[in-house]
Parts: C-alpha cells; sequence; structure tokens
C-alpha cells in the first residue's frame, strides 16, 4: 500500500500544513466537508484548533445543526470525493450551501487534483479555470490558487502560483534530476504558462 | 479581513525596522511552503519567502509543525546569534542571520536570512561517492570550515560555566538500548576519556549539532561553505560531535538505503576504503586543537552514534525514521577488528 493511500486513510499532522494558508487564530473554528472529515477534525484538535465535520457532500443532507455564521473556514482539502459522478452543477450547489456556513471574513479551502491525473482516489479533477468559474458561481469573490506537488495527501511544496516561487521550487526539486540546460530552457515565463496548467493538484482558497 | 498565517508573517516582516537594507520587504512577500510531507509530525515546517520578482529568496521562515516544539526555535536563535557576534564580518559568508523568534497567534516563526548557495546534499549524487578525488574534496573543504568556525567561536570557559554534556545521553543509549559486554566496555571507555579529557581543556566552543553535507550549502558567488539548521546547536568543550557525524553521515550515504543491519555494514566497508586516503587527509585539514577537546576516532564514531540513535528518544519521546541504523552502527563500529588496523593512529 503506498504511503499515500496509508495517509487517504489517516490524515496526520503531517498531511494538514495547508492550515498555514489560511486566516486560522485560536478559537477559529473549522468545518471539514466530505471524505476524511473526521480524522481531519482530530488532526486539527491535536493542534488545538475545534473543528466540526460534515462527512457528506450532498447539499440535501447538510445537518440541521450547522448554523449560518458558524465557521471561518470551512475546509475540503481533499476535494469533493464521492462514489457517484459528480457534475458541474452538483459541485456548484456543494460551494454554495457552504458559503453562508462562513462567518464574514471566512474562507472555504478547497484541494483538486489537475485533469490530467483523472479521478484518482475519488478525488474530482479539474483545472483551476473551471474551479475558479464554478466557485465564482457559487457566489465566492476573491480566489487565490497556489500549487501542490506531488499530492494533495502528503505535500512536499505548496507555493503559489507565481514565476518566481514556481521557478525556485522546480529548480530546487529538479537540479538533481534534470540536467542543468534543460532546466534553464524550463525556466522561463512562456514555459511557466504551460507548466502551472501542468502541476498535480491545487488548493483554491476563496473569500465571499 | 482575516489574515492568513503567511499574511501575518509579511506583516511581521514589514514591522521590523532594524533589517539591513537586502532584506528589507516590500509587498507583497510570495511565500513557498516546504513542508516535506513524508517528514515526521515533530519536525519543522520551511517556507521561503520572495520580494516581489525575485526568483531566489529572501528569508526563510522555520516554523514547528507542533507548537510545543518551540524549544528548537529558541536553541537555533540563541545559538545564531552567539555564532553571528563571534563571527563578525565573516557571519555572512558561513550562516544565514537571525532575524527574529516570533509567536503568530500559537505558532512560533524562526525568521533568518536565506543562504544563497547549492546544498551539498545535492550536488553529492551516486556518482559523487564514487569518485575519490570529488570526497577528498568536499571532506577537506567541510574540515577546514569547521575548524575555522571552531577557532572563531572558541572562548574560555569560565569557572562555572554551564556546558553541554554527553553523559545524559550516553546514560539513555544504556537505558534504551541492550548492550553487549564489548558494546558496555566501550561506553565505560567514553565515559572514563570524556571525563580526563574536560579537566585539561581550557576552551569551549560551538557545536553545530548536525554537521552534515545535508546541512552545507556552497554559498554564491563566494564558494565559501555556508552551514543551515543549527537546532542542535550547543556549546561544548570538545568538538567530536562535528567532526565524525560528517564522516559516518557520508558513509551512510554513500551506500544503497537498503536495511540497517546491510546499510550500516556497508557504511563500515566504505570507511575502510576511506581510511587510507580520505579518513587522513579530512582529519589532517581540520587540525587537532589545543585548548579545546577532540576524541580519537574510535571513541568520536562511537559517541556520534550514541547521540544520533538516542536524540529523538529525548527530544521528542519516540524515535524518528532513521535512528535505528545508528544503534545498528555502533555495534560495527564496536566490532571493528583490531585486526583491521583502522583505528590505528587516529
Amino acid at each position: 500500500m503506498s504511503i499515500e493511500h496509508q495517509i487517504l486513510r489517516a490524515p496526520l499532522v503531517q498531511s494538514v500544513d495547508w492550515r498555514f494558508l489560511l486566516p486560522l487564530s485560536q478559537n477559529d473554528t473549522v468545518l471539514f466537508v466530505g471524505d476524511q472529515s473526521n480524522e481531519l477534525k482530530k488532526a486539527f484538535e491535536e493542534l488545538g484548533v475545534p473543528a466540526a465535520t460534515w462527512p457528506t457532500i450532498s447539499p440535501a443532507e447538510i445537518s440541521s445543526d450547522l448554523r449560518e455564521s458558524t465557521f471561518n473556514i470551512v475546509a475540503v482539502p481533499y476535494g469533493m470525493a464521492s462514489d457517484r459522478r459528480q457534475g458541474q452543477s452538483d459541485r456548484i450547489a456543494i460551494y454554495r450551501t457552504v458559503r453562508p456556513l462562513l462567518k464574514p471574513g471566512g474562507v472555504l479551502l478547497l484541494g483538486f487534483t489537475n485533469v490530467f491525473l483523472g479521478n484518482e482516489n475519488k478525488i474530482p479533477a479539474a483545472r483551476p479555470g473551471q474551479i475558479r468559474r464554478m466557485l465564482r458561481s457559487a457566489g465566492y469573490v476573491k480566489i487565490d490558487f497556489y500549487g501542490v506537488y506531488p499530492n494533495l495527501m502528503i505535500p512536499e511544496y505548496i507555493f503559489p502560483l507565481k514565476f518566481s516561487p514556481f521557478l525556485f521550487t522546480m529548480d530546487f526539486h529538479l537540479r538533481n534530476r534534470l540536467p542543468g540546460t534543460l532546466l534553464r530552457i524550463l525556466s522561463n515565463r512562456i514555459v511557466f504558462v504551460g507548466i502551472s496548467n501542468l502541476i498535480p493538484a491545487y488548493f483554491a482558497v476563496a473569500k465571499t | 479581513m482575516a489574515a492568513s498565517f503567511l499574511d501575518k508573517l509579511s506583516l511581521a516582516l514589514m514591522s521590523m525596522g532594524d533589517l539591513p537594507e537586502q532584506l528589507q520587504p516590500e509587498i507583497p512577500v510570495d511565500w513557498l511552503i516546504l513542508t516535506n510531507g513524508e517528514a515526521e509530525p515533530d519536525d519543522n515546517i520551511i517556507l521561503f519567502g520572495f520580494k516581489a520578482n525575485k526568483s531566489i529568496p529572501t528569508w526563510v521562515a522555520k516554523v514547528p509543525r507542533s507548537p510545543k516544539n518551540a524549544w528548537m526555535l529558541q536553541i537555533e536563535y540563541d545559538r545564531l546569534r552567539d555564532a553571528w557576534q563571534c563571527l563578525g564580518s565573516q557571519a555572512g559568508f558561513r550562516l544565514p542571520e537571525p532575524l527574529a523568534l516570533l509567536t503568530l497567534d500559537t505558532q512560533p516563526v524562526l525568521i533568518m536570512s536565506y543562504l544563497n548557495g547549492t546544498s551539498l546534499l545535492r550536488t553529492s549524487s551516486a556518482r559523487f561517492w564514487r569518485n575519490t578525488n570529488q570526497i577528498r574534496g568536499l571532506f577537506v573543504d567541510a574540515a577546514q570550515a569547521l575548524r575555522e568556525m571552531n577557532e572563531h567561536t572558541a572562548a574560555l570557559v569560565s569557572q562555572h560555566a554551564v556546558l553541554s554534556s554527553f553523559l545524559p545521553k550516553i546514560h539513555r543509549f544504556q537505558e534504551v538500548f541492550v548492550l553487549s559486554e564489548r558494546e558496555k566496555a566501550a561506553v565505560n571507555e567514553i565515559i572514563a576519556l570524556q571525563t580526563v579529557q574536560a579537566s585539561g581543556v581550557t576552551h569551549k566552543v560551538l557545536l553545530q549539532g548536525d554537521f552534515w553535507h545535508g546541512n552545507i550549502v556552497r554559498g554564491k558567488p563566494h564558494g565559501k561553505l555556508m552551514l543551515l539548521d543549527w537546532q542542535y546547536s550547543r556549546w561544548s568543550r570538545d568538538v567530536s560531535l562535528d567532526v565524525y557525524m560528517f564522516l559516518l553521515s557520508a558513509a551512510l550515504t554513500a551506500v544503497p538505503r537498503r536495511t540497517d543491519e546491510e546499510r550500516a555494514e556497508d557504511a563500515v566497508k566504505i570507511l575502510l576504503q576511506w581510511r587510507t586516503e580520505i579518513l587522513p587527509a579530512y582529519l589532517s585539514a581540520y587540525g587537532r586543537p589545543a585548548d579545546y577537546g577532540l576524541l580519537p576516532a574510535r571513541h568520536g564514531l562511537l559517541l556520534c552514534c550514541i547521540e544520533k540513535a538516542v536524540r529523538s528518544v529525548i527530544d521528542f519521546g519516540y524515535s524518528q525514521k532513521g535512528d535505528s541504523v545508528w544503534r545498528v552502527l555502533f555495534s560495527k563500529l564496536v566490532d571493528l577488528s583490531e585486526g583491521s588496523g583502522f583505528y590505528d593512529g587516529i
């Protein structure tokens, strides 16, 4: 069994480093949605942050205990994993359903894999542009994207999708794996635009 | 509007009024998070901070995954400040500059300058470890850099100075592991030798504490070796830990990653290969200190194995991945036959 699959079964403190992307303060409350919610809740509680869970991803099954303007963060770091195929309208409905649960200034964290990876581990794949459009349709205004390598469960690098940090990350990771000349060819802004669409996974941080 | 941890980190940089010009931030600062996903829960996360349109980071922030490990940052910050004071104008060529130790919400953060250069871990591929000339060159460079650092930090030991001692680690090693009679005898030799040696030592030096090629960067553009990761640093009368850890870590890196038993066995074979040329060149480049202690190779190598085998147990209460090979290596080094001549004269 790969490490990734082990982590999928039991997220550890190591696998929640994306928390640094979030406006998370002491006594803030977090809601985890979907697959692995209970395990993520435990990982956060180990860090001293209280969390609630909504293990299902069906908007129709939202718990009546969840009230509007309750959470500082709604986190779906492993995406909206589902046994059945979800269309865009299903996903927009979920994003729209969780939005009122956020306190003013709260954020939605959403992890998703790139389309070229397919829907491995049931994590839906998408392009950042598609996610941006869906989140906007659901009422989110400011959306920032971060590249994630090699995967969402045990990321090694999380970086803003900007040229300089991306270039450094690539050099840091590949300088011992690729010939210097190839690395230099890859290190320009035009190639960056192409490669930034080929990153294995992303986090979106969306504000209302 | 609530700010993320990364935003707060940028704001903290902005509020530091006394930064040198090259380290002064301009908003926005972009942060790359190096999480080392498979690392242990008690490890640190590294954040690289970039000025706009700069492809080389300007700052490094270290954050322990678990806030309870703030003590690690405190040690690193305090010892880096000590080292900067000792090295004076040379410090910028050898060490990151400690800028601040903060708590953002409940999360401790150490902010340092970024060392621009190439990590020796990245330049020493499998092919590197098959080239004797390259290995010797690296070893001599490392030994000279370490000695220079030690000479800069060496200071008279005051009568009431409380310095780090290896004894608690040795005692923990004896508690945690079942030792053979030969191993027990070797441990007792180290204790006796350290006690005798300490009485004749007049100076203390700043140990880096984790001196191996993974924590060394060849700086650009000056080409000098620069040292990272000072969280295990401390003042000591004896430099054996740094001098011999470099050798053992290199030997363990040069062999394939198999079982602990096989790795330790192979590392000892490598050390035997290095014994004729590389080890003497390394030890000679470091030299023999007159004012602070350096154990003979047998005891110094064993001392490193002891420290590395129990360090995580002492610090975190459990063994981390990779610790157990040091216990096995200890055993192999104790058992190196006297007929091998490995320890003769070193």
